[in-house]
C-alpha cells in the first residue's frame, strides 16, 4: 500500500517497520514514468559536449547500449500471449503497454544468447521490456536487465568485436565503455531489418 | 515529426488544392446527376456554379493553367443554364461530368507530375473546354473526347459511343424554372476533422485502457470495504474481550484501555469510511468519463451512408446512357451512420449489384413498354439500422429471375438431382446464385441475366461480418438484403482458454458450446469423434489446430467448441470456456502480414492483448490438415513428408472453387505428382512460407487474395521467388493473360485445359516429371 502525505502514522508500534519498509517499497508506476521521461529529456539534450546518450541493457550475460534517442520506455514485465503459428524464439508474442499493442521480441535468440536461468517468476526479476523506435516502428524488447542510462563520448566507440557475440555483431555498431563493462552499441536500424526479417 | 493539425505550414498547395477538388467535384457530380434528372430546377446550378469558380480560382492560384481555362468554360456554362438561357441536355452533362473528371484527376497528380500530365491531355482538354464553349453558346456540340481519367471503364464507352446525343438546347422563351419542382438539394455534409489513422487508433488505445484502469479503481473500494468488515470485527472483538474479562471479575485499570483502543478503531473506521466514499465517487466518476470517452472515440468511426455511395448516381447514370436505358436511381437512407470500414467494404459489392441491376436486371425503354411497364426503371438503394444490424437493400423492378430456369440449370450443372430440385423452395433457389462458380456472365444470361460474380459479392460481404440474400420483388424485378454489423469496432466473443491462453471466438462463427464425456468419444481410423443431435461431428484439439502445444492434463471431460463453414462442421476440444465479452477490435500489425487462423487483435477485460481467432480459416485450416492427415500425429507425418519430398515433386494447386481445386488435383496426382491444396491466396501464402513446393498453379479471382496478388508476393519474396507458377483461370482475354504474365506467373492456363492434356503437359514442361530424376 502506498503511503500517504496527508495521513500521520497513527500508532508508534509499526513506525520502525514503516521505516524499514519505506526504501525498499516499489516505487509508484507514475513516479517511475515522471523519472523515465526527465531522465531521457536530460539525456536526449544535446549539452554541447558532442557526447550521446545511451541506455545499458543486460542480454543474457552481455551487456548492450541502445542509444538513448530510440528508446521509448522501459516497462517492466507483462503478460506476453502468443500468436498462433507465429511464435518464434525472437517473435514472442504481443504485449500490451498502456493499451497500446506492441511485437514483443526476445533478443536472446537473434542474438545467439542464453537467457539468465532462474529469474523466472522471482520477486527480484530483473527483467524488463524495453520499447525502442526507429522511423515511426516500435518493438518492445524483452532483456534481461536495463542497467543504466548514461553518456558517452562519441571518440570512444572502439570497433573492437572482440567481446561482442557472433551473432549480435550484425547488429552493433562498436563498444564502449560502461561502468558495469564493455558494452556493444546497438545500431537500431539493423537490428530492425533482423527482427523484421525474424517474423516472416 | 507530423506537425499538429492546425498546422498547415506542412502541407504542400498541392495537398490544399486536393483537398478542395475533392470536395467540389464531389459537388459537381452529384449535382450534375440530380439536375439531368430535372434539367430545369435552376436551383440546383447555384452550388455548381460555385464550385467549378471556386475550382477555377484553387487552380489559378497553384500554378495549374491547364485546367483553369477548363473550370472557367465549365462555370460559364452552368452560368448560362442559371441564367435561363439555355437548358443543359444530357450532352452537356456529360462534357460538364468529363469536365469534372479532369478536374478530380489533376488533384491527384503528385509534384512534379503536373507538366507532363498537361502535355499529354492538352489536345483532350482543349477539345473539351471548345466542347463547353460551343454548348454555352447555344450551339450543337460533338461529344466529349474521351474522358483523362474515366472513374470506370463504362464512362470510356460512353464517351466513345457514337450514338451519345449531345445537345444544349437554347431556350427562346424564358421558362418559369422556379415554378418546377425541384428534388431536395444535396446537403452540406457535416464538417469533419481528418485524423492520422495511427493518432487514431492510439486514441482508440488510451480510451479503451481508461475504461480497464477506471474500473481497477472499483477494485480498491471492495479491498477498502473488506478492511472496513476487518476493523468492525476487531471492534466487536475488543468488546468481547472486555465484556468476558468483566465477567471473569478482571479489575480493569482506569481509564478502561479498552475504550481507547475502541476510540481509535472507531476512528480508523470513520476515516476509512469517508475515505471508501470519496474512492467510491471518484472512481464512478472516472469510469463515467472513460466510458464515456470511449464510446465517444469509437463512434468517431461512423460515417453517414451518404459519404459511402456519393459515386453510385454517376455510375447507374453513366451505365444507363452507355446501355440506352432509362433508370430512376434513388437513395435511401443516406444519414444512417455506418462504421467507416463497413462502409469501405461495402464500395464493392454495391458497385457489382448496381452494375448488375443496370446491365441485366433492368430492361430497355422499348422491353419494357411491351411488358407493360413503366419505361423508366426503378432502381433504390436503402440504408437503415434495424434489430442493432445494419440493413441493406438494392432493389429494381427489372425481369428478376426466372426460377424455372434457374431450377433446370442447377440440375444441368450438376449441382443437385431433378428430383430434389423439384422441392427446393425459391429461397432455397436463391441461395445458388451465390454458390462460386455457378454463374458466370454468359451461363446466367441464358436463365435470368443475373448473377455475374455473385459469389463475389457473398465473399465480401461474409468477410465485413454479413450475409447477403436474394428475392424476388412482387410484382417484378429482384431484391438483394445484406444484413451488416453496424460497426466491426467492437464484436461479441467468447472467451476460450486454448493450450492455457485466452483466444477470443466470434460468437456470430460459433454454433454451439458442449461438454463432451471422453467415453462418448469414437475414433475410426485414427479420427476422432462424437454424436451430436443426431450428426457425426468430427473432434480435432483446437490447441493442434492454432499450432500450440497443449498443457492439457487428460481429463474425463471436454470441453468442445462446435464451428462450422459451408460444407463441414466441426468440435474443437479446448481448455476450459472464460467467458463472454464485447471487445474492441484492432488490426494486426501490418508488419505480420496475414495471419493463419486469426483475424484480429483486442485487448480483454484485463487491458491484456488477446486474439480473435478467424474461424473461417480454422475451418479451413482443418479441412486441410484432415485431407493431408497432418493432424494425427505431427512428427510421424513430418518425416514421411521429408522422405517423399525426396521423390515425388510438390504442386501446391490454388482454387476457390472445390471442383476446381478436386478435378487439378485429380489430374495432377494421377500423374504422379505430391498434391496440396489451397482455398485462396492468403490460404496458399501462409502454406508457402511453412513449406516447400516445386509449382503452384493458381486461380485468379478468389477472395481474401486473389491469384495476381499472390503471385506478386511470391515474386517478391527471396525464398520463394524462384518457384514456377502456373495461372489457371476462366479468364480468356488477352489482356487477362498479360497481366498474369507481368506479374510473373510462367505459365497461363484457361480452365478448359482440364478437357484435355494441355494441363498436365504444362506442368511437365515446367518442372519434369513427379519423380525427381525421371526426366533428366
Amino acid at each position: 500500500m502506498e503511503a500517504e502525505p496527508d495521513r500521520k502514522p497513527t500508532g508508534d508500534l509499526q513506525a520502525e517497520d514503516h521505516a524499514a519498509h519505506l526504501l525498499s517499497r516499489e516505487p509508484a508506476p507514475a513516479y517511475l514514468d515522471a523519472w523515465s521521461r526527465a531522465l531521457r529529456r536530460e539525456l536526449e539534450k544535446d549539452d554541447g559536449s558532442g557526447r550521446f546518450g545511451a541506455g545499458v541493457i543486460k542480454v543474457g550475460e552481455e551487456l548492450f547500449a541502445v542509444p538513448t534517442e530510440n528508446v521509448v520506455e522501459v516497462h517492466p514485465l507483462v503478460p506476453i500471449r502468443t500468436l498462433p503459428g507465429r511464435a518464434t524464439d525472437v517473435f514472442r508474442g504481443l504485449v500490451s503497454l498502456r493499451g497500446e499493442i506492441h511485437l514483443c521480441v526476445s533478443l536472446h535468440a537473434l542474438f545467439g544468447l542464453d537467457a539468465v536461468e532462474g529469474a523466472e517468476g522471482q520477486a527480484s526479476d530483473a527483467r524488463r521490456l524495453l520499447v525502442v523506435r526507429s522511423g515511426g516502428e516500435r518493438w518492445a524488447l524483452l532483456v534481461d536487465a536495463v542497467l543504466d542510462f548514461e553518456r558517452f563520448d562519441p571518440e570512444a566507440v572502439r570497433t573492437s568485436q572482440v567481446t561482442v557475440a557472433k551473432s549480435a555483431v550484425h547488429f552493433t555498431n562498436g563498444v564502449i565503455q560502461t561502468p558495469a563493462g564493455p558494452a556493444a552499441l546497438i545500431e537500431p536500424r539493423r537490428l530492425f531489418e533482423g527482427l523484421s526479417r525474424s517474423l516472416s | 515529426m507530423t506537425p499538429p493539425p492546425d498546422d498547415l505550414s506542412g502541407f504542400s498547395m498541392l495537398d490544399l488544392f486536393k483537398a478542395e477538388v475533392e470536395t467540389h467535384a464531389a459537388t459537381l457530380e452529384q449535382g450534375l446527376v440530380d439536375l439531368e434528372a430535372s434539367p430545369s430546377s435552376t436551383a440546383l446550378i447555384e452550388p455548381l456554379m460555385r464550385a467549378a469558380h471556386s475550382l477555377k480560382g484553387a487552380a489559378r492560384i497553384v500554378g495549374l493553367n491547364g485546367v483553369v481555362g477548363l473550370a472557367h468554360a465549365m462555370e460559364e456554362l452552368l452560368v448560362k443554364a442559371q441564367h435561363g438561357e439555355l437548358l443543359l441536355g444530357g450532352g452537356a452533362i456529360d462534357l460538364l461530368l468529363a469536365g469534372t473528371d479532369v478536374l478530380r484527376r489533376t488533384g491527384e497528380l503528385q509534384e512534379g507530375q503536373t507538366d507532363a500530365f498537361f502535355e499529354e491531355r492538352k489536345a483532350d482538354i482543349a477539345k473539351l473546354v471548345g466542347g463547353l464553349t460551343a454548348a454555352a453558346d447555344g450551339s450543337a456540340v460533338e461529344a466529349p473526347p474521351a474522358p483523362a481519367a474515366p472513374p470506370a471503364a463504362v464512362s470510356q464507352a460512353a464517351a466513345a459511343d457514337p450514338t451519345t446525343e449531345v445537345e444544349a438546347e437554347p431556350v427562346a422563351p424564358k421558362p418559369k424554372p422556379t415554378s418546377a419542382p425541384a428534388p431536395a438539394p444535396s446537403r452540406a455534409p457535416a464538417t469533419a476533422v481528418r485524423i492520422d489513422p495511427e493518432v487514431f487508433t492510439r486514441m482508440l488505445s488510451y480510451a479503451g485502457e481508461s475504461v480497464v484502469q477506471a474500473r481497477r479503481l472499483a477494485e480498491h473500494t471492495d479491498a477498502f470495504d473488506a478492511v472496513r468488515r476487518l476493523l468492525d470485527r476487531l471492534d466487536a472483538q475488543l468488546a468481547a474481550t472486555r465484556d468476558r474479562l468483566r465477567g471473569e471479575g478482571v479489575e480493569l485499570p482506569d481509564p478502561d484501555p479498552f475504550e481507547s483502543l475502541r476510540r481509535e478503531t472507531e476512528v480508523a473506521l470513520q476515516m476509512l469510511q469517508e475515505r471508501t466514499q470519496r474512492l467510491d465517487e471518484s472512481s464512478r466518476h472516472a469510469a463515467d468519463l472513460a466510458g464515456r470517452m470511449y464510446r465517444q472515440v469509437l463512434s468517431s468511426r461512423m460515417r453517414p451512408f451518404s459519404e459511402g455511395v456519393t459515386n453510385f448516381p454517376r455510375l447507374v447514370r453513366d451505365l444507363a446512357r452507355e446501355l440506352g436505358k432509362n433508370v430512376k436511381f434513388e437513395i435511401e437512407g443516406r444519414d444512417v451512420p455506418v462504421d467507416r470500414d463497413i462502409l469501405e467494404r461495402l464500395d464493392a459489392p454495391l458497385n457489382h449489384m448496381l452494375r448488375n441491376a443496370c446491365d441485366h436486371g433492368l430492361e430497355t425503354p422499348a422491353e419494357r413498354q411491351a411488358k407493360g411497364k413503366f419505361d423508366v426503371g426503378m432502381l433504390r438503394l436503402e440504408a437503415r439500422h434495424h434489430a442493432g444490424m445494419l440493413d441493406i437493400r438494392v432493389e429494381d423492378d427489372g425481369r428478376g429471375v426466372d426460377l424455372e430456369a434457374l431450377r433446370s440449370r442447377i440440375v444441368e450443372r450438376g449441382m443437385i438431382r431433378d428430383d430434389i430440385a423439384r422441392d427446393l423452395s425459391e429461397s432455397e433457389m436463391m441461395e445458388f446464385l451465390f454458390l462460386p462458380g455457378f454463374s458466370t456472365r454468359k451461363e446466367v444470361t441464358e436463365i435470368s441475366g443475373r448473377g455475374v460474380g455473385l459469389d463475389v459479392v457473398h465473399s465480401m460481404v461474409r468477410d465485413a461480418g454479413g450475409t447477403v440474400r436474394a428475392e424476388r420483388r412482387k410484382p417484378h424485378g429482384l431484391r438483394f438484403l445484406m444484413i451488416l454489423p453496424i460497426t466491426r469496432s467492437v464484436i461479441r466473443v467468447a472467451v476460450l482458454q486454448v493450450a492455457g491462453e485466452p483466444f477470443a471466438f466470434p460468437l456470430t462463427h460459433i454454433e454451439s458450446l458442449v461438454r463432451v464425456e471422453v467415453a462418448q468419444i469414437r475414433s475410426i481410423e485414427n479420427r476422432q469423434s462424437f454424436e451430436l443431435g443426431g450428426r457425426e461431428i468430427g473432434l480435432v484439439p483446437a490447441a493442434e489446430v492454432l499450432g500450440l502445444k497443449s498443457k492439457r492434463k487428460p481429463t474425463d471431460t471436454l470441453y468442445v467448441v462446435i464451428v462450422k463453414s459451408a460444407d463441414a462442421e466441426y468440435g474443437l476440444a479446448i481448455d476450459r470456456y472464460l467467458g463472454e465479452q464485447s471487445l474492441v477490435v484492432r488490426t494486426l500489425d501490418p508488419r505480420l502480414g496475414a495471419v493463419a487462423n486469426v483475424s484480429a487483435v483486442a485487448l480483454d477485460a484485463e487491458g491484456q492483448p488477446i486474439v480473435i481467432v478467424d474461424v473461417q480459416d480454422l475451418v479451413r485450416s482443418v479441412d486441410s490438415l484432415l485431407h493431408d492427415g497432418r493432424l494425427r500425429t505431427i512428427r510421424a507425418t513430418s518425416r514421411a513428408r521429408s522422405e517423399s519430398r525426396r521423390q515425388r515433386k510438390r504442386v501446391l494447386v490454388v482454387d476457390d472453387s472445390i471442383t476446381v481445386r478436386e478435378v487439378e488435383r485429380k489430374l495432377l496426382a494421377g500423374r504422379g505428382y505430391d498434391v496440396d491444396v489451397c482455398v485462396d491466396g492468403a490460404d496458399a501464402w501462409n502454406t508457402l512460407r511453412a513449406q516447400d513446393y516445386d509449382l503452384v498453379v493458381t486461380d485468379v479471382d478468389m477472395p481474401r487474395m486473389n491469384g495476381i496478388e499472390l503471385v506478386r508476393r511470391i515474386r517478391d519474396d527471396a525464398r520463394l521467388r524462384a518457384i514456377p507458377i502456373m495461372i489457371v483461370s476462366y479468364k480468356e482475354s488477352e489482356a487477362d493473360r498479360m497481366r498474369g504474365l507481368e506479374a510473373g506467373a510462367n505459365a497461363y492456363l484457361t480452365k478448359s485445359s482440364f478437357h484435355d492434356e494441355t494441363l498436365v503437359r504444362e506442368v511437365v514442361d515446367l518442372i519434369g516429371e513427379p519423380m525427381a530424376g525421371d526426366d533428366e
